[in-house]
């Protein structure tokens, strides 16, 4: 420091001589102060960079040994044929990794403050619109604090293009918080009804579950719905986990600590028969809404199944909430597996088997059908003045008045115990379950009411099943047991499993020959001379119940058309159950046709023989 | 002797000086900044580095106007600036950009958004020396003080309630350094320097005190409840618990901890590129973490020492100015920027609580850096017309054969250069309080026996050149000149 010299104090203009040595002499001590806090400062630095450098990186390094999932190869779904149902297809997918890039006690909020904003960026190295980002980045923010899930998948679509994989590929060490996972897509190559029985794929639904949505996909198995989500136990396989050593930033993987191998999921062979599945939708849905079930007997393999044929498969989210508001053309739902209607004159066997089975009505008796019936005080409507007609007439003509007087005879618990026998409210796997009317659900004290039975005979009201449900009775009316539907071949499974033959025997039926007897000639005349007469073909013997479920307020004269059908009917192999959502027609009017033209279809493609289809066994 | 030839320089250049380091610092700031910018090869820069190298050239040529302009002559002007920037401050408050929680940013139609509180605080510190050296109102005793207090709070109140406490704090700091050089003297000077060593030797420990107490945030919150911005008493929790606490503070630390001595190499700072040290304040409030990870205690030190000579440069020409209002305007910039540069160092260093401040022309912000260099050119202005002694030499003659050269360094010293070529100069510095034409004029005037005195003619007294005696020192210097003088002769 030089001392201050020169000669300031001459009185030169705006300089107070006293003042100006005063202030020099401040000024000397800012002029020796300043650089010493600074040169203090610096110490400082050569401690944290230098003599401290070490400890301070062991700090953050102390749990940066952290785990990680090496995810299965999952099994794939075939048909009988071996065609792929759903398969996968190696995609990959951005993946937020907060994990890798998050500090010790760190919280999660400050982690994804720190990475969201980065997100911009990643954004910005792909060309505009490429990848498909349909959250920003508050909302994406929003959402892993909701979830409080440390990967995020990035992108509305799971399928990340080649073309944008070589774009990240030199920027991956940039961003060591996305990472380009491989993954496997599942590719669902069923037809779209059957998909969206097996399962919606490549989509992650909602944020939220929508009320009343009971397809909601759950977190863990976004992407998997339908019977995939049901098997998914088998598909899934074992994860295995890594357990890695990284740097001290959390950057870079340094070693592989312990390793254990995942297991590949099962790939399983499910019942399902392409060219009958395919037959199946185009012939007995078309355009319309509605399920159907195509089923083989005595295994009760389901060989054809679907539902919502026009409701996308793999919808977007935005198609998602238009299909949970109800604005879009599609059922969010699989309507094949949770769509209930009431089951309509297809229960009326169920009235009459409780009528049979109590011996209060004999098999040759017989019922005078006026063309209506005063049910307290109401006048109730047969289809037609059928006069004096017996059992079986009454269900090929299918008969509200007879079948009243019937309900009347077996008494309305007695309906509601053989419903139950026959699977009505049987839980089964993945599928809602049916619904029958009970006492306790009855609307006035708990008693039963004419009006009550008549609903509870004829399958109206609150007395709903799905087309499973209705399959499942049908067949077990023919073969006395209640048996659950397969979906997987024998031997694709674990002995022993759930799904496996030995459990799916709910129960045995034992009905008594003459009544089994009266109810199959009433089935068959149901496609003679009943209601079910358009679906006759070509002298195949079909048992069939068609049926008509009144749904929606009176004044709207909504109904769905049923229609429930073995063949052929000597030696039932396939039962048929199909049921049309809003249909114009009842029953028989309405699927009957349809139901000829499946059946010709089934000899055609050689699954019914001409011989057996033509009555020869 | 090489410190003979620097301070002979830097006395004669020290303008040219100041705006060399200035423009060092910028442009290590400016490089750094287009660091902080970059992710990697590929990626889109951020255009932020461009704004900054925008402001910096508005900011270098405003710094050349005024250098090369007398600052007197801004006179009232400052007055008018003055309030300009406080009804500024005022307008930000009521329509001002929010960002981030405070209203600091102002967007006037067909101008680029700026920082009003940054050409207040310039302003104000212009009009705070301009009313202690030459107040225009004549008050006296409490009242002038508390005048000139009001002149400094006000836009102080205005800035701290954007609220940007860094920038009010800077400018009360500044203020009362100004202040003190107006009105103190060397014995408070030193009284507040010892003043200050005690209280950091106390405040250390403290400081490691009540970081080793892991205070619960909530209590910290609890007891800081009535202050009203909340990310203030976020910092200081964070400031308590820098361990415990994903903060920014512990960023900065694995910046400089992984800098190490030489750093990663420029562009390569991790930690800020992948969004550790969030990219909107590793170019701004933390560059010197960004330098330090990617220049190491290399570049820290670089910067330090760099920001070390500019406010010794700027104080030396407060130190050396004839000008009252010179050189509190001098003293004003330095404080200013000495200020800022240890809240903004000390912020790095875990040393206080994170106010949001960077370091003036270093840091990204663009209406800082741009007052930065105005007051610069100011400090320049002050030293080209005010102090003595700056510019080239004058040459005075040239004695040949001897290689002597005598050289005019201002009013009052000369400089007999003994060996004008090769590498190094032996310069003789005299002090000579009385013009002299030659150096045989020079020569003579020493030798001469004193004649009788003689009736003068009354003069005109000049302004600058007064005859006074001869110091003490001349007569040794000048034999020694003539010595080597003699010698050359011989030769």
């Amino acid at each position: 420091m030089q001392p201050m010299k020169g000669n300031p104090a001459v009185g030169a203009e705006g300089c107070s001589v006293p003042g100006a040595e005063r202030a020099r002499g401040v000024l000397v001590w800012g002029m020796m102060a300043f650089p010493g806090l600074l040169g203090l400062m610096a110490l400082l630095f050569f401690r944290y960079q230098v003599l401290n450098a070490k400890e301070l990186q062991a700090k953050c390094s102390d749990q940066m040994v952290r785990w990680a999932n090496v995810e299965p190869e999952r099994g794939t779904l075939t048909a009988t044929g071996g065609e792929n149902l759903c398969y996968n297809r190696p995609v990959y997918r951005f993946v937020l990794d907060l994990k890798a890039v998050r500090y010790p006690r760190e919280s999660l909020a400050a982690t994804v403050d720190r990475v969201t904003e980065r997100l911009a960026l990643f954004r910005s190295i792909f060309p505009p619109g490429a990848v498909s980002f349909s959250l920003s980045e508050r909302q994406i923010a929003e959402r892993i604090r909701q979830e409080g899930a440390l990967d995020f998948v990035l992108g509305d679509d799971w399928d990340v293009p080649p073309a944008l994989v070589a774009r990240f590929a030199p920027f991956r060490d940039q961003f060591p918080e996305i990472r380009l996972e491989p993954a496997y897509r599942r590719v669902c190559a069923a037809s779209s009804a059957l998909a969206n029985t097996l399962g919606r794929v490549a989509s992650d639904g909602p944020t939220r579950r929508p009320e009343g949505d009971l397809d909601y996909l759950r977190p863990e198995t976004r992407g998997v719905s339908g019977l995939e989500q049901v098997l998914d136990r088998y598909l899934r396989g074992q994860s295995g986990y890594e357990e890695i050593e990284v740097d001290a930033l959390g950057y870079h993987r340094v070693s592989a600590v312990a390793t254990e191998p995942a297991l590949a999921g099962r790939s399983l062979r499910l019942t399902f028969d392409v060219p009958v599945q395919e037959a199946a939708e185009r012939l007995l849905l078309g355009e319309d809404a509605g399920a159907f079930i195509v089923v083989e007997l005595p295994g009760m393999e389901v060989r054809a199944m679907g539902g919502a044929p026009q409701a996308a498969y793999a919808p977007t989210p935005t198609e998602y909430a238009e299909m949970a508001a109800g604005t879009a053309r599609g059922s969010v739902q699989d309507l094949a597996r949770f769509w209930r209607t009431p089951p309509g004159s297809t229960f009326k066997m169920i009235t009459f088997t409780a009528a049979l089975m109590s011996g209060r009505l004999s098999p040759d008796a017989t019922f005078t059908c006026t063309g209506h019936e005063m049910v307290n005080g109401v006048s109730r409507p047969c289809n037609k003045a059928h006069g004096c007609i017996t059992i079986p007439e009454a269900l090929a003509k299918s008969c509200n008045v007879a079948t009243y007087e019937a309900a009347k005879l077996a008494g309305a618990e007695n309906i509601v115990f053989w419903a139950h026998q026959f699977g009505f409210e049987e839980a089964l796997p993945s599928q809602r379950t049916g619904l029958v009317l009970a006492r306790s659900r009855l609307h006035t004290a708990k008693r039963w009411t004419n009006t009550d039975i008549w609903n509870l005979c004829l399958g109206q009201g609150e007395t709903e099943a799905s087309v499973t449900t209705l399959a499942m009775y049908v067949v077990a009316l023919v073969t006395g047991e209640l048996v659950q539907p397969a979906y997987v071949e024998e031997g694709s499974l674990p002995p022993g499993d759930r799904y496996g033959r030995e459990a799916r025997v709910v129960r045995r039926i034992a009905l008594r020959p003459e009544v089994r007897e009266v109810l199959l000639t009433g089935m068959l005349g149901c496609t003679q001379y009943g209601t079910g007469r358009s679906a006759a073909c070509g002298g195949i013997p079909i048992l069939a119940k068609t049926g008509t479920a009144q749904t929606g307020p009176k004044d709207e004269h909504r109904k769905n058309a049923l229609m429930v059908a073995l063949v052929p009917a000597q030696s039932p192999k396939y039962c048929i159950v199909c049921a049309i959502k809003d249909s114009t027609g009842g029953g028989g009017g309405t699927i009957g046709p349809r139901l000829r033209d499946l059946i010709q279809e089934l000899v055609g493609l050689g699954r019914l023989s001409s011989m057996v289809a033509a009555g020869g066994e | 002797m090489l410190g003979l030839i620097v301070q002979d320089a830097e006395r004669r250049h020290r303008h040219l000086w100041i705006l060399l380091v200035a423009l060092l610092l910028a442009g290590i700031g400016l490089l750094f900044v287009r660091s902080t910018c970059y992710v990697a090869e590929g990626f889109p820069l951020d255009p932020a580095w461009r704004r900054q190298a925008q402001w910096g050239l508005l900011g270098l040529l405003l710094c050349v106007v005024f250098a090369m302009n007398d600052f007197r002559r801004l006179g009232g002007l400052v007055w008018v600036g003055y309030l300009a920037s406080v009804l500024l401050l005022a307008v930000t408050l009521l329509a001002g950009v929010k960002s981030n929680g405070a209203y600091r940013w102002l967007k006037l139609p067909g101008l680029p958004s700026f920082q009003a509180a940054a050409p207040a605080r310039l302003f104000t510190l212009l009009a705070y020396a301009a009313w202690l050296s030459r107040p225009p109102v004549r008050l006296q005793g409490r009242l002038a003080g508390l005048v000139g207090a009001a002149l400094v709070l006000v836009p102080a109140t205005l800035i701290a309630v954007e609220p940007s406490m860094g920038n009010a704090l800077t400018l009360v700091c500044a203020c009362s350094l100004v202040w003190f050089v107006a009105r103190g003297n060397a014995a408070w000077a030193r009284r507040l320097a010892l003043t200050a060593l005690l209280a950091a030797a106390v405040a250390m420990p403290a400081l490691g005190w009540v970081r080793q107490q892991n205070w619960e945030p909530a209590k910290i919150r609890a007891a800081l409840s009535w202050w009203p911005y909340k990310h203030h008493v976020n910092r200081v929790v964070w400031f308590c618990h820098p361990t415990g606490h994903p903060s920014n503070e512990r960023q900065i630390m694995y910046c400089l901890a992984s800098g190490g001595w030489f750093g990663k190499g420029l562009f390569r700072g991790i930690i800020q590129k992948r969004g550790f040290l969030p990219r909107a304040v590793a170019g701004s409030d933390f560059i010197l973490a960004t330098i330090g990870e990617e220049a190491g205690l290399l570049g820290c030190i670089t910067v330090l020492m760099l920001c070390a000579v500019l406010v010794v440069l700027c104080l030396r020409v407060a130190a050396e100015t004839t000008d009252d209002w010179g050189r509190l305007i001098c003293t004003g910039v330095a404080a200013l920027f000495a200020v800022q540069v240890l809240i903004s160092v000390g912020m790095v260093l875990r040393l206080c609580p994170i106010i949001g401040l960077t370091i003036p022309l270093l840091g990204r912000a663009g209406t800082l850096m741009t007052t930065a260099f105005v007051g610069l050119g100011l400090v320049a202005s002050v030293q080209r017309h005010t102090v003595p002694g700056t510019g080239a030499p004058q040459v005075l003659c040239h004695v040949s054969p001897p290689p002597t050269i005598m050289y005019r360094e201002n009013r009052d010293t000369v400089v007999i250069d003994l060996l004008p070529w090769g590498p190094i100069k032996l310069f003789l510095r005299l002090r000579w309080e009385r013009a002299a034409e030659t150096l045989e004029e020079l020569v003579a005037m020493s030798t001469a026996k004193p004649k009788p005195a003689k009736p003068k003619r009354p003069r005109k007294p000049k302004q600058y050149h007064q005859d006074t005696r001869e110091l003490p020192g001349f007569r040794d210097a000048l034999e020694f000149g003539r010595r080597c003088l003699r010698r050359h002769k011989k030769d």
